[in-house]
């Protein structure tokens, strides 16, 4: 697959995100703004001219965020204080991030005590799905879009709001036409790809995205090439932000053909459509967002149950962080009633810097398995 | 020093007996027809369980008395809960997944409602529990304060709150007498007044009430709010410690450190706490956890919206800038020496800000303070020597001898 040519732009993109973000900076003179996890309804930001961009938070060291985080928090949020740190996000005019967890709460603390730019906004996301909770929710989005009007010093216009709704819509839908290329037997590209193709959308302006990503389907939706592995696999999880942790179940034999991550389908899983009122159309499909923070057990088993059944999934590899709390809450659930239906899974814990040859040991044992 | 000069109040002493009452009370609410329900603790809607006639049980409460029992961690982990998991989860769990456990266990409830106001924890446990037990869960969804409290999180979390009675009814098959509902937010506005001017008593010299006397004293408040036990407890609380401070007796006679507590007590290890007394003459003389149930006024006339106002205002859920001052407020109106932080790697809402206060303390106020790192209920790596020796090096700062 490396000799892809299409594919190595995406690579590429991600991998010089922060040279790319400082010259779009540069040449149109407006503000980066960085979103934390796929809750923060990005199309707000992008309407107000600005760019969004999400945060990565791999590091190969703490060195500077252990002044302030404990080795128990969660490695996300540390990695990101040492970037901030370290001023690798310097070009960050402001953070925004949604109310998910302990690990970003206690950051938003040190942060606000630090006195240092960027700031931050913190956006509420319901851990109750009912009317009341989609009514706030819709307000809280609202106050947000009142946020970043000020932040911009003009209005953003309901034109506005349709043309990002427009533009963003379109990239998920050609990002879910390219990892549905996986449904197939052999499919022309494998989960490390897709994942790279992800994460370089989510630090790249959408509309140049977009091209990118037709000019790729163009070159490999009529091709028979076969990725590597064979045994299918879906990966639940968060934030992964490093494509080597799939690499790392793709060369040992494993494709994977499926996800529900932050950097993968709960990206670009719904569409936000109805136009006629941005504003509620945006909040209902974020509070939609099939994810540990709002939706029941049930509901994410069936999930995943579907797509085990859509893409042929032959087992679950259930990757995050340590010390992620909500996920690790889940796993005790989803991993027994989805083994209940017969559908194995592990759960793979990881930190940074990767200790790849034991996750690789552990995945190897549960291919062996599944074979 | 030796121990016989520590002095408990009595009416710390009647805790133990007072939480055998509770929880044989929900075996009571079932044998009369009455519905029992499990809910979190830190400012939990008990005005309106008990105006419904039901029991509420506090699961975290049931881990503090079950104390380190190794059991139910196992059997927790046996069921894929992961170590890093909250510890108070995963002891309540192995008894919900079946272990022997004290008082014959918690009386099983009939509805769970968690209110989100601490942690994802909250959410998450009360989710796996619900699904455990077979049972509905109302999560009452709390926004963090960013800046600060206003109408527009008051009017949501209020709602909540009577969409949650509407639940109840059904569930109980009773009407709600709101004119009962505004007693109990009197009595429990009541109550924790009271024990705001027991802690407010701790001002003076020797301090009245220890450590160990607050942290078992403030049961009542957690389990209690909204009934007239609750405040009759106080009163009586509040009498003796205020004789205390006329008569000028103290938990030790001999003070000579004055400490603050942040975090939740090593509920295996309460002794740790003794050490210090004993040895030092350290006596902690507020603790920001226990201060945490008092810390809401409540207006009984406007029962809704004081029970949103009592379920935002946490310390945990307030903004840096607010805990700051709270803090810096705290220290000086007490006196405080120093403080000690407990960090519990199972709980990140209390914990995860330990280290960078401890600096921010220490540079912009030049308060001292020492991290003790250990689990408030998992004993298993617990060091008592480590921890001793670290709080031995933190008393030679403070310039103990």
């Amino acid at each position: 697959m490396s000799e892809n040519t299409e594919m190595k732009k995406f690579q590429e993109l991600f991998e010089k995100r922060d040279a790319v973000a400082t010259e779009w900076k540069r040449k149109t003179g407006k503000r980066v703004v960085g979103c934390i996890s796929t809750y923060i309804p990005e199309e707000i930001i992008y309407a107000a001219k600005f760019l969004p961009v999400q945060i990565i938070g791999k590091v190969e060291t703490f060195a500077r965020a252990d002044a302030y985080l404990p080795s128990f928090g969660c490695s996300f949020m540390r990695g990101f204080l040492e970037k901030l740190l370290e001023k690798e996000y310097g070009y960050l005019d402001l953070v925004t991030l949604p109310s998910l967890c302990d690990s970003i709460w206690g950051f938003c603390g040190i942060w606000r005590a630090l006195e240092i730019n960027p700031s931050v906004y913190l956006l509420h996301y319901p851990s109750q799905r009912s009317e009341e909770a989609s009514k706030y929710f819709t307000e809280v989005v609202e106050r947000f879009r009142s946020f970043i009007e000020k932040f911009a010093g003009k209005d953003i216009s309901q034109s506005d709001l349709r043309a990002a709704i427009k533009v963003y819509d379109e990239n998920r839908m050609l990002l879910k036409r390219l990892a549905e290329l996986r449904k197939r037997e052999s499919p022309p590209i494998s989960g490390a790809e897709v994942l790279e193709v992800v994460l370089s959308s989510m630090t790249t302006p959408k509309d140049q995205h977009n091209q990118l990503l037709e000019k790729l389907l163009g070159e490999i939706e009529g091709r028979e090439e076969y990725a590597e592995g064979n045994v299918r696999l879906l990966v639940s999880g968060h934030v992964v932000d490093d494509p080597d942790l799939l690499r790392i179940m793709e060369s040992s034999g494993g494709l994977v053909v499926s996800d529900d991550l932050d950097t993968g389908s709960r990206y670009f899983c719904s569409l936000i459509d109805g136009v006629a009122n941005p504003m509620e159309s945006i909040g209902k499909r974020y509070f939609d967002l099939p994810s540990p923070y709002g939706s029941s057990f049930e509901d994410r088993i069936k999930h995943l149950h579907d797509m085990v059944k859509e893409f042929r999934v032959q087992g679950i590899v259930f990757l995050t962080r340590k010390f992620c709390d909500p996920y690790l809450f889940d796993y005790s659930v989803l991993g027994r009633a989805l083994k209940e239906e017969g559908v194995p899974s592990i759960l793979l814990e990881y930190e940074y810097p990767l200790a790849k040859a034991s996750l690789k040991t552990r995945v190897e044992a549960f291919l062996e398995m599944l074979r | 020093m030796s121990r016989s000069t520590r002095r408990t109040l009595s009416a710390a002493k009647e805790i133990t007996d007072l939480v055998v009452v509770h929880y044989m009370s929900a075996v009571q609410a079932h044998s009369e027809g009455r519905q029992v329900a499990w809910s979190t603790a830190v400012a939990p809607p008990s005005e309106i369980l008990y105006s419904l006639g039901m029991q509420p049980l506090f699961p975290e409460n049931y881990a503090c008395i079950m104390k380190a029992q190794r059991g139910m961690f196992d059997a927790s982990e046996a069921q894929g809960l992961s170590r890093d998991l909250c510890s108070y989860a995963r002891c309540v769990m192995g008894s919900v997944f079946g272990c022997e456990s004290p008082l014959g266990g918690m009386e099983k409830p009939d509805v769970l409602i968690s209110t989100k106001n601490v942690c994802i924890t909250y959410l998450k446990w009360w989710q796996l529990m619900a699904d455990v037990l077979k049972r509905p869960l109302y999560v009452l969804d709390c926004p963090r304060i960013a800046e600060e409290i206003e109408e527009f999180h008051l009017k949501y979390v209020a709602q909540q709150l009577r969409n949650m009675v509407l639940v109840l009814e059904k569930i109980t098959g009773r009407k709600l007498d709101e004119d009962r509902l505004k007693e109990a937010v009197k009595l429990s506005d009541n109550a924790a007044e009271l024990w705001r001017k027991v802690l407010d008593y701790r001002r003076f010299k020797p301090c009245a009430m220890g450590v160990t006397d607050s942290s078992a004293a403030m049961f009542p408040l957690v389990a209690s709010a909204g009934t007239m036990e609750a405040v009759q407890y106080y009163e009586k609380l509040l009498s003796e410690v205020s004789e205390r401070v006329k008569d000028g007796v103290g938990v030790i006679q001999d003070e000579k450190f004055r400490l603050l507590l942040s975090g939740i007590p090593f509920w295996h290890n309460l002794r740790l706490f003794n050490y210090l007394e004993d040895r030092y003459g350290a006596v902690f003389v507020y603790e920001l956890y226990t201060a945490t149930w008092g810390i809401a006024s409540l207006d009984a006339a406007k029962p809704f919206e004081s029970l949103a106002f009592k379920t935002l205002y946490n310390p945990v859920n307030m903004p840096q800038p607010w805990q700051e001052k709270w803090v810096v407020k705290i220290v000086k109106d007490f006196n405080i020496d120093g403080m000690v932080l407990l960090s519990s790697r199972s709980c990140k809402a209390t914990s995860i800000g330990n280290i960078a206060i401890q600096k921010f303390l220490r540079e912009k106020y030049g308060i001292p303070s020492v991290i003790l790192e250990a689990d408030h209920t998992d004993d298993r790596a617990y060091s008592d020597a480590q921890a001793k020796a670290k709080l031995d090096t933190f008393m030679e700062i403070l310039g103990a001898k």
